[in-house]
């Protein structure tokens, strides 16, 4: 029950997301069968108008936009015009190799800190990790970007620098990754920070717990009771937070597409965005808020899978 | 806001070492049955039980909690301070006009006597462009949080005070602005607004106004449940003057701390679309726009001491005011004890 009104309320904020982007990426009729004829002459712009329903009211627009984006017709974008499906399915498994390497990294990385963080928790490694995440929190990615590209690529050369050629994953995986490296960690650092600190205040909490004692006095090995018993109950509010966090990671990959000239979603859409092509943002625009949406829902659903406390009626 | 970091939601309360999940928005009586407060607070509890005249109330919490905050609340509150005057004096201050070329420095563009900083490939003064550059990010910053403070704050009171038709709709709708990743729905609407100085604020107040009223709403309900609410209804006071004298007093301090990370948050949002180049157009100096600059000169050019004070000195610039602003917020959080729970 709870689980098919958590879809219900999706779909209508998937219903209203389509209808917010189309009133904002959407200008007065004729204006867009102008510019796709540029200079072609009438006839084209009555033809174009026709064709994207330029001269019916809003609504009517709307829903034949929408009808559309159901079968899959994306239109065109709006100089060249290719069909703008092609594009973005050029452009998405950069964006998500991004996404889903960064959380990677960001995992590798923080568990194990925030867990020695907790274990010895206002020790030295503590405080040291904890300054260094609140610090990070306020370092934007777009200066975490050019950094990473000055520190490694450039003054180390450890890494390739932007605008490197990128074989594809499936074909040359171990070169992929080195390349994906850098653009993956800019994304990496500010989830590295915020898992940091919520799994280490979560696992102070857990490490008080009375079956933590009890798992102490059987005899058990930390590692054990770490991974074993006190990692699961720790990771909720991260899991929370995990979903909230996929739209930093979306605008994340945005700026690391641009700092490390990659041909992700990021880039088309700022290319979009900065040539006023309509159609093309409405469309990344409207793809990625699904992304969004549908990641926070399953989200949902991992949450409890994970802690079965939830399962009956969390939101109740 | 851009960077999706969202410090509201991330951070935990530092001094706490965590654990108690209170959820509480306010700052009253809930927290000291917790035992977490010194002993006196409880007797401000009581008092704001019996409901006091909400000054008297709100000056003696007040003192009691200024002297909490540490040293390094007051250098964070220093350096924000500092980079207000930088942008508002920036006129006056001994510096070149930000868009003045100077062309014996675009050969030589490293750090010299005359140009500080050293200049940046069109000959332009970067010091001089640092400076001038606080003044989109601090106006953009403080402007658009303003706005969505009011309008976020005015609809948040209203829907956790009446509840109801108007709560679920306002519901809908914040939550349909969520559902964008901030940063995308900024370049949506750059799309339809524009890019001068005032539509980008108003772009960054549309993305933000959702986050704070969410906010003011808990904070609302919380409120809106203490005894001091009932006894101001039992004496028959309306509702406007409840939310006026009773509500608003305990859903500001709230509002303020939230809007101090707010402003972080905007000003990175408009840092990120100044970096896309989608914001402020040129040839105006925004952090930005000019750390887009030394991350092209770093890595294009071979780095000389000129690129790298191009791409260091707006990231320091920038990075030390949301540090310090970030900073503010979260001592004022844990010491108002505003929780991350009210999201």
């Amino acid at each position: 029950m709870v689980a098919l009104r958590r879809v219900g309320e999706g779909l209508v904020t998937l219903f209203l997301v389509a209808l917010v982007t189309y009133f904002f990426t959407s200008k007065m009729p004729g204006n867009e069968a102008a510019v796709i004829c540029g200079p072609s002459g009438p006839a084209c712009i009555r033809h174009e108008t026709a064709l994207l329903y330029l001269n019916h009211p809003f609504f009517a627009r709307f829903f034949h936009w929408l009808g559309e984006l159901f079968q899959g017709h994306l239109g065109l974008t709006l100089a060249p015009p290719i069909p703008i499906s092609t594009v973005l399915l050029a452009a998405y498994p950069i964006t998500l190799e991004l996404i889903i390497y960064s959380q990677v990294i960001a995992i590798v990385v923080a568990i194990p800190a925030a867990m020695y963080g907790a274990l010895r928790a206002n020790r030295m490694f503590d405080k040291v990790s904890t300054a260094a995440s609140f610090a990070t929190l306020s370092l934007p990615n777009f200066i975490v970007g050019p950094l990473l590209v000055l520190i490694f690529a450039v003054k180390l050369a450890w890494f390739p620098g932007p605008a490197s050629n990128v074989p594809s994953l499936w074909s040359d995986p171990g070169q992929n990754l080195y390349v994906m490296f850098l653009p993956s960690l800019t994304l990496a650092v500010g989830s590295i920070a915020v898992y940091q600190r919520l799994l280490r205040a979560d696992m102070i909490a857990t490490l008080e717990e009375d079956y933590i004692l009890m798992a102490r006095a059987k005899g058990l090995s930390t590692a054990r009771i770490l991974f074993r018993h006190a990692l699961r109950p720790s990771t909720f509010s991260t899991m929370t937070v995990g979903g909230v966090q996929i739209g930093g990671l979306i605008a994340g990959a945005i700026i690391a597409e641009t700092v490390f000239s990659l041909h992700g979603l990021g880039s088309v859409l700022t290319a979009a965005v900065a040539a006023k092509d309509l159609p093309t943002v409405q469309a990344v625009t409207i793809i990625v808020a699904v992304f969004y949406i549908l990641c926070n829902l399953l989200i949902d659903f991992l949450y409890t899978l994970i802690d079965p406390r939830g399962r009956r009626g969390r939101r109740a | 806001m851009a960077d999706e970091r969202d410090p509201g939601l991330a951070g935990d309360d530092l001094r706490s070492g965590g654990g108690v999940e209170v959820g509480v928005a306010g700052y009253g009586a809930s927290t000291a049955v917790l035992g977490q407060e010194p002993p006196e607070a409880r007797g401000v509890a009581t008092a704001r039980g019996r409901a006091l005249p909400a000054a008297d109330r709100a000056t003696a919490v007040a003192r009691r909690r200024w002297r909490q905050l540490s040293w390094g609340f007051w250098v964070a509150t220093g350096v924000v301070v500092l980079w207000i005057l930088v942008a508002l004096l920036a006129g006056v201050l001994p510096i070149d006009n930000p868009n003045n070329i100077d062309f014996s420095c675009l050969a030589s563009s490293s750090p010299s006597g005359a140009h500080l900083l050293g200049c940046d490939p069109a000959g332009r003064d970067t010091l001089a462009r640092v400076l001038y550059g606080s003044r989109v990010s601090l106006i953009i910053g403080f402007a658009s949080i303003a706005i969505g403070i009011v309008v976020g704050g005015v609809l948040g009171l209203l829907a956790g005070y009446f509840r109801g038709a108007i709560d679920e709709v306002l519901g809908v709708v914040s939550n349909v602005f969520l559902s964008f990743p901030s940063l995308v729905l900024g370049l949506v609407i750059v799309t339809y607004i524009g890019r001068s100085l005032f539509d980008i604020t108003l772009v960054i107040a549309i993305v933000a106004w959702p986050l704070l009223f969410r906010v003011v709403r808990a904070a609302t309900i919380e409120s809106a449940q203490r005894d001091y609410v009932l006894a101001a209804k039992a004496l028959g006071a309306r509702p406007s003057r409840i939310l006026r004298t009773v509500l608003l007093s305990d859903v500001v301090p709230v509002a303020i701390t939230y809007g101090l990370i707010g402003v972080a948050l905007a000003i990175v949002g408009e840092g990120a679309l100044s970096f896309l180049g989608l914001s402020v157009p040129p040839p105006t100096a925004t952090w930005g726009n000019m750390i887009a600059e030394g991350a092209n000169s770093v890595s294009s050019v071979a780095s000389s001491g000129a690129s790298l004070s191009l791409l260091l000195s707006p990231s320091i610039a920038m990075f030390s005011f949301i540090l310090a602003i970030n900073f503010m917020g979260d001592r004022l959080r844990s010491v108002l004890d505003v929780r991350q729970g009210v999201i």
